[in-house]
Parts: structure tokens; C-alpha cells; sequence
């Protein structure tokens, strides 16, 4: 796979009278994993909606491989999984599965998985919201797009679809795909991770020594 | 055997565009069934309530069903799949397609079905 470079910058946003995100710069490359931790309201989802394309924002610089995009998500060379379920509820699983994958590359290696062959006469409805959120992330994963944004991917889900989660994640990076999370589950996004960012008061730093999460009052002192 | 080997590259390119078409045109298709889901039966109501204007009775209705069908009945439908499936907009974004491309599409073809309702009755009557 060829090797490509995302990079985020400049990224600017107001609400109302508040900045939330104050020039924030990130990249990532092919292969990548970078996880952003932050409170709760830092403006993690808005970022990456920001990213993605698709929430407007009167300053930002979104870069793939030097080329600017000003809605990446049009190009489809970012898709992004929102916290909430996104599959159309009304169709079964292998109708969304030919919908949104248009390769047949794609539709015959999802088809491998064990969780979707199982349960391809369902409606997302009718699944567990951990069965319905990896096969989302696996759906997500199979796209053409080289850079993946995760929001709060391992968000209400029992420890066993979180370790599914964790190895999906790492084979995906390990074939060639750019992928940025934001979660609040910090040991996981630590598993994973090959970066880490904190995402406090509108920027966005990397941490290079995770004890700098206590001392950024992100987490409980004596938790790492 | 250059130029061979270009023309079966630009073929593959070809049908790659040709299915990432063909897939863009079936996820509006989709689309546009769910939101007609709501917007049919609403404008059959509309159409049927317009029966009671004086005049011809398929023409009132199909008046009342068209006008209803691109404007009063397609919001309304829009709003309520705003409000309950808004986060199914991001099964579209991923695949390229932006909310507002959906909806103008939704809008032109109901619109177009109007003028050429119109044009057809024009020269009927």
C-alpha cells in the first residue's frame, strides 16, 4: 500500500463566544494509530467531524499527502464512525454490506469475518450494540479510504468486543490504513496507540510520557 | 505493447469509476426510498384532501399529490429523518455523498416529476 501522510492544521473553532479548538495540529501516516484523549466538551468528535469534512469551521488545513482537501470525505479518502449507529435500520446486513462496499474485493473480505457471516439475514436492530459496533468498525475498515476516524469506538461495550475491537484495529494498521481515535477509554487507546495526543483548553499536544496525563489533570494522580 | 498495457490500465480505471457510479446512484436510490417512506402516504393524504377543491377530481388530487411531493410532504419527511435516523447521513458521508447533495437530488427529481405532471396536463386540457 502506498505510504500517505494526513495532516491536520490550523484547526480553529468558536462556539458561541468560546474557542474550542485553538489552532490544533496533528498528523498521522499509513499504518498509524493515534489516539486522542481529552475531557469530556475538550472537542474531540468536533475535530474529527472537522477532518472528516463534514462540520464547517471558519479556519483549518486538511492535508493528504500536500495535497489540501477542503471536504476529504467527498474524495473518499477519510470515512469516519460516529459514536452513535449509523447503518440504515430498515435493511439487512449483506444489503448494507453490497451498499457500501462497492468493491467485490471488499464485499468477499468482510465476508471472512465470523460476526458477519453469522449474522447476515439481520437488521442492525436486531443485533447487540457490541456486535453491531464491530461490524461497523469492520464495514468502516474495508473501505477504500486510507485514513479512518474512530469516535469513542470502545464507548459501552463489554471487555471481550473491546480486546475484538483492539485486534481489528491493530491488523487494519498493520495493513497500511491511517486511523485516529478519540475515547475516553485510555488504557485501550494506550494499547493500541502508536501516538498519543491530549486534547485540553483547545490545543492538541502529543504525550511523550504517560505520567504527563496526571500532570495535565486528565487523569487521577496514581492511576498510571 | 505500451500502449496495450495503458489501455488495459485506463479500462480497469474505466470500470472502477463505472461501479463507484453505478454504487453512488443505488445508496441515493436508498435514500430516497426512506424518505419516501414517510412522503408518499402523506402526500396520498394531501392529494385526497385536495379532492375536495372544485374541479376535476384525478386533476385536484394529482395536483395536491405532486405539489405536496417535492414541497410540504418531502420537508416534512426530511425533518423527521433528520430527528430520528440523522446519524444514517454518515453511512452517505462515508461513501462520499454530503447531506446537501441528498437533499437537492431529493428535491430536483420530485420537482422535475411536477413539471412534467404539469406539462402533461397542460396539453390535456
Amino acid at each position: 500500500m502506498k505510504r500517505e501522510v494526513l495532516e491536520v492544521d490550523s484547526v480553529q473553532y468558536k462556539v458561541g463566544d468560546i474557542n474550542l479548538l485553538t489552532d490544533v495540529y496533528l498528523n498521522c501516516s499509513s499504518g498509524e494509530v493515534v489516539g486522542i484523549l481529552g475531557r469530556n466538551g475538550s472537542g474531540k468528535s468536533t475535530l474529527l467531524q472537522i477532518i472528516l469534512g463534514e462540520k464547517k469551521t471558519y479556519e483549518k488545513n486538511i492535508r493528504i499527502n500536500k495535497q489540501t482537501y477542503e471536504e476529504p470525505f467527498k474524495a473518499e479518502k477519510i470515512a469516519y464512525l460516529p459514536q452513535n449507529s449509523f447503518l440504515p435500520i430498515f435493511l439487512k446486513l449483506k444489503k448494507i454490506i453490497k451498499l457500501f462496499l462497492s468493491s467485490l474485493e471488499a464485499q468477499e473480505a468482510i465476508l471472512k469475518e465470523e460476526i458477519i457471516i453469522s449474522n447476515l439475514d439481520k437488521k442492525p436492530d436486531q443485533l447487540s450494540g457490541g456486535e453491531r459496533k464491530l461490524i461497523e468498525i469492520l464495514c468502516i475498515m474495508h473501505l477504500d479510504a486510507p485514513f479512518i476516524l474512530l469516535d469513542e469506538p470502545f464507548a459501552n461495550l463489554d471487555p471481550l468486543i473491546k480486546d475484538k475491537i483492539v485486534s481489528v484495529l491493530q491488523k487494519f494498521s498493520k495493513l497500511g490504513k491511517g486511523i485516529v481515535i478519540a475515547d475516553h477509554d485510555y488504557r485501550n487507546i494506550i494499547k493500541v496507540s502508536d501516538k498519543i495526543m491530549l486534547l485540553k483548553s483547545g490545543y492538541c499536544r502529543e504525550i511523550k510520557d504517560l505520567k504527563e496525563l496526571e500532570s495535565e489533570n486528565y487523569l487521577p494522580f496514581g492511576t498510571i | 505493447m505500451v500502449s496495450m498495457k495503458k489501455f488495459i490500465i485506463n479500462d480497469r480505471f474505466r470500470k472502477k469509476e463505472l461501479i463507484k457510479v453505478k454504487n453512488k446512484i443505488s445508496l441515493f436510490n436508498n435514500y430516497y426510498k426512506d424518505i419516501h417512506f414517510f412522503n408518499i402516504p402523506f402526500s396520498l393524504i394531501v392529494g385526497c384532501l385536495g379532492v375536495m377543491k372544485k374541479g376535476s377530481v384525478i386533476f385536484e388530487m394529482m395536483d395536491s399529490f405532486t405539489t405536496s411531493m417535492f414541497s410540504g410532504g418531502l420537508l416534512l419527511s426530511l425533518y423527521f429523518f433528520n430527528t430520528r435516523y440523522s446519524n444514517q447521513y454518515y453511512f452517505y458521508i462515508n461513501k462520499g455523498l454530503s447531506k446537501w447533495f441528498l437533499l437537492l437530488w431529493c428535491f430536483s427529481i420530485n420537482f422535475i416529476i411536477f413539471i412534467i405532471y404539469v406539462v402533461i396536463k397542460s396539453n390535456i386540457l
